[in-house]
């Protein structure tokens, strides 16, 4: 129930401050409608839809306490290490370059996930890592980051 | 006549024709495999659409969808658990006859039955989308903007369970619509000094923050290792006398799920459901049904297909989506540079022919793919989710990025992922996000034209005999669901009265 009371809270709070974002967009010259029009509606209506359902929180709160926990999973943590993992990708593949990233990526992934067999960590991690450098740079020519330094000459001899 | 014949010719191009079995491959396996749904695969195709010609991709994003209504039906029947959630009625009596020791007589029932309702679908949509598209033509901005609302109301249907939630959901799709520049003003809007937010927030990032990500995020928590023993898996299509037998249920859940397909919001699952039901009713034996018969097959599997079809009249005649999975095809079509609604009949002839026929050519090839398919999809299975998981991802980060080059869509998909996981864990449906970022472009611009025109006065909307009928048909889809719960609600209380 608490979680729930907190992403209430918080959509009413997120809505009120754009709303009071809108009021800085600057007037148009020749008409009422102008560009706060339509966001103020539709912010307004997330107010008031937060505001309900903040009331049907504290309404239901015996049922709440009523409805069965929720069945523990096996590791609630890998949500959080999974995030981690991706976030430092994403910060990695400007400097690394894409191909030696991935290899990374896909080996802290699959370790993340209780693959240990090492033969098929390294086949898969090659296989799939050779599999989209052959797909993006190469077929659909999109230009993936090549990192900078030594890992830009590394990634150079792929794409 | 000429637009059909030029669309075959196109589509019997031999890049086209290898685009859609590609497609109806991928389709099924994304319907096939727990995990994996027919939506989150259209998502991660669109970013590799763009190097390709519009036709040529809604040809594989329309095999995708088609394949992926049909393929939930092999694991409903097989383990009881729905490939998608449109195969949820197939489980009733498809797993029954698994136990039976009949699941290739099922999977074949299922086969012949899917392409039969997608068939039927698709010639009711070939005759019927140009027709309502040329009453559509007549359409001015308050016109427009009833129907934006026609296809907002769906977000009550599609968040039945918790009414407000849903209702947030959507608006908060409106408000993500309105970031970036406006384009009657030209002023910046919630950009923050963010300049990959000066063109709005990029479509494809959130999709597939929303669904793809999100569902990695939530599998990661479970146990992966464990893996799915499967055995030889065959099908065996139903013979004439069978098929004679089954013409009836097929016909008629056809016609049911093309109906409800129609109709915004309801969806392949209710078509399903409803087509289901009704072949009990008709049935001489509805006591049979639950235990393993090939109606109980034959109906659903029908209806849903038939369902899928009927869903792009709406989207391809007015430009507004009925199901999640046309939301998203919807903003493929956006990303491409084209606006499906009337106009799209006479602009592109030859794309919507061709989506036409390969829709239609899109059910042949389930009928003699599924079969190859279901005999290789014991080894498919086979691969943990361990493996799967990062490569879903890794196809995430990289069609996010392919879209403008621009890492920023990464993380904005990422962040995107992580909203979705908590806003699905908390009960907040996801589709009226996109409900709400797709058509709320459209309902804001058509709305401050009309109010423009007529000089700030709402009761424009009320002269305007088509936009007041839209706008009740609107009202009526969105207070539906909550009528019905109140109803549903005073029944079972009058129910439960005397037994206290």
């Amino acid at each position: 129930m608490v979680i729930e009371l907190i992403i209430a809270l918080g959509i009413l709070l997120f809505s009120g401050l754009m709303f009071y974002e809108t009021t800085k967009f600057p007037p148009t010259r020749f008409t009422d409608i102008g560009p706060e029009y339509w966001p103020q509606i539709v912010l307004g209506g997330m107010i008031l839809f937060s505001l309900i359902l903040l009331i049907s929180i504290f309404a239901n709160k015996q049922k709440i306490g009523e409805a069965p926990p929720e069945e523990p999973k096996p590791y609630p943590l890998n949500f959080w290490f999974a995030i981690a993992i991706t976030v430092f990708y994403i910060k990695a593949l400007p400097v690394v370059g894409f191909p030696i990233a991935t290899l990374l990526f896909f080996i802290a992934f699959l370790w993340l996930l209780k693959y240990r067999c090492i033969k098929s960590i390294c086949l898969v991690t090659v296989g799939s890592t050779i599999l989209l450098v052959m797909l993006f740079p190469r077929l659909l020519s999109i230009p993936l980051p090549r990192g900078t330094g030594l890992f830009r000459m590394i990634t150079l001899f792929f794409y | 006549m000429n637009a059909l014949f030029a669309a075959l010719v196109n589509l019997l191009e031999p890049a086209n024709l290898a685009v859609l079995v590609g497609g109806v491959f991928l389709g099924l396996l994304s319907g096939a495999t727990p995990g994996i749904s027919g939506t989150m695969m259209v998502v991660l195709l669109i970013p590799i659409t763009y190097s390709l010609p519009a036709d040529t991709s809604f040809l594989l994003l329309a095999a995708v969808y088609c394949a992926s209504v049909f393929s939930g039906s092999i694991s409903a029947i097989l383990f009881r658990t729905p490939g998608a959630p449109e195969a949820v009625a197939t489980t009733l009596d498809g797993y029954e006859m698994t136990k039976k020791g009949k699941a290739a007589e099922a999977l074949g029932v299922s086969i012949f039955s899917s392409a039969t309702g997608g068939l039927i679908g698709t010639i009711i949509l070939i005759t019927v989308a140009p027709r309502l598209a040329k009453v559509a033509l007549k359409f001015g901005p308050t016109e427009y903007f009833a129907l934006a609302m026609v296809g907002l109301s769906v977000i009550t249907v599609l968040g039945a369970s918790n009414m407000v939630k849903a209702v947030i959901s959507g608006l908060f799709g409106l408000f993500l619509a309105t970031i970036g520049i406006d384009p009657t003003a030209g002023v910046p809007r919630f950009t923050f000094g963010i300049g990959a937010l000066m063109s709005g927030m990029e479509l494809v990032s959130v999709l597939i923050g929303l669904f793809a990500i999100s569902e990695v995020l939530r599998r990661v928590l479970e146990d992966n290792t464990v893996k799915q023993q499967v055995g030889k898996i065959t099908s065996t299509l139903p013979n004439l006398p069978m098929i004679k037998r089954l013409s009836g249920t097929i016909f008629r859940s056809s016609l049911i799920g093309t109906f409800i397909g129609i109709l915004p919001g309801i969806g392949a699952t209710t078509a399903a459901m409803v087509g289901y039901s009704e072949a009990v009713r008709w049935s001489k034996h509805p006591e049979k049904f639950g235990t393993g018969v090939e109606e109980g097959v034959a109906a659903p599997e029908s209806s849903n297909n038939a369902a899928a079809n009927g869903a792009m009249v709406p989207l391809l005649a007015l430009g507004i989506p009925g199901s999640a999975t046309t939301a998203v095809l919807l903003g493929a079509f956006i990303l491409h540079g084209i606006q499906p609604g009337p106009l799209l009949f006479f602009q592109q002839p030859l794309l919507v022919n061709t989506l036409f026929l390969g829709l239609f050519i899109s059910n042949f090839l389930i009928l003699f793919m599924a079969k190859p398919f279901i005999k290789g999809f014991a080894n498919i299975i086979r691969i943990p989710y361990s493996i799967l998981g990062p490569l879903i991802l890794m196809l995430c980060i990289l069609g996010t990025f392919a879209i403008r080059n621009n890492i920023m869509d990464v993380w904005f998909a990422l962040l995107f992922g992580v909203i979705g996981y908590v806003l699905e864990k908390y009960h907040f449906p996801l589709a009226p996000i996109i409900l709400g970022l797709v058509l709320g472009g459209m309902a804001e611009q058509e709305l401050r034209r009309a109010l423009i025109m007529s000089g700030g006065k709402w009761g424009v909307f009320l002269q305007s005999p088509i936009a007041l009928s839209l706008l009740i048909a609107g009202a009526v889809l969105m207070f539906w669901p909550v009528v019905a719960k109140l109803v549903k609600g005073q029944k079972q209380k009058g129910t439960d009265l005397p037994a206290q």
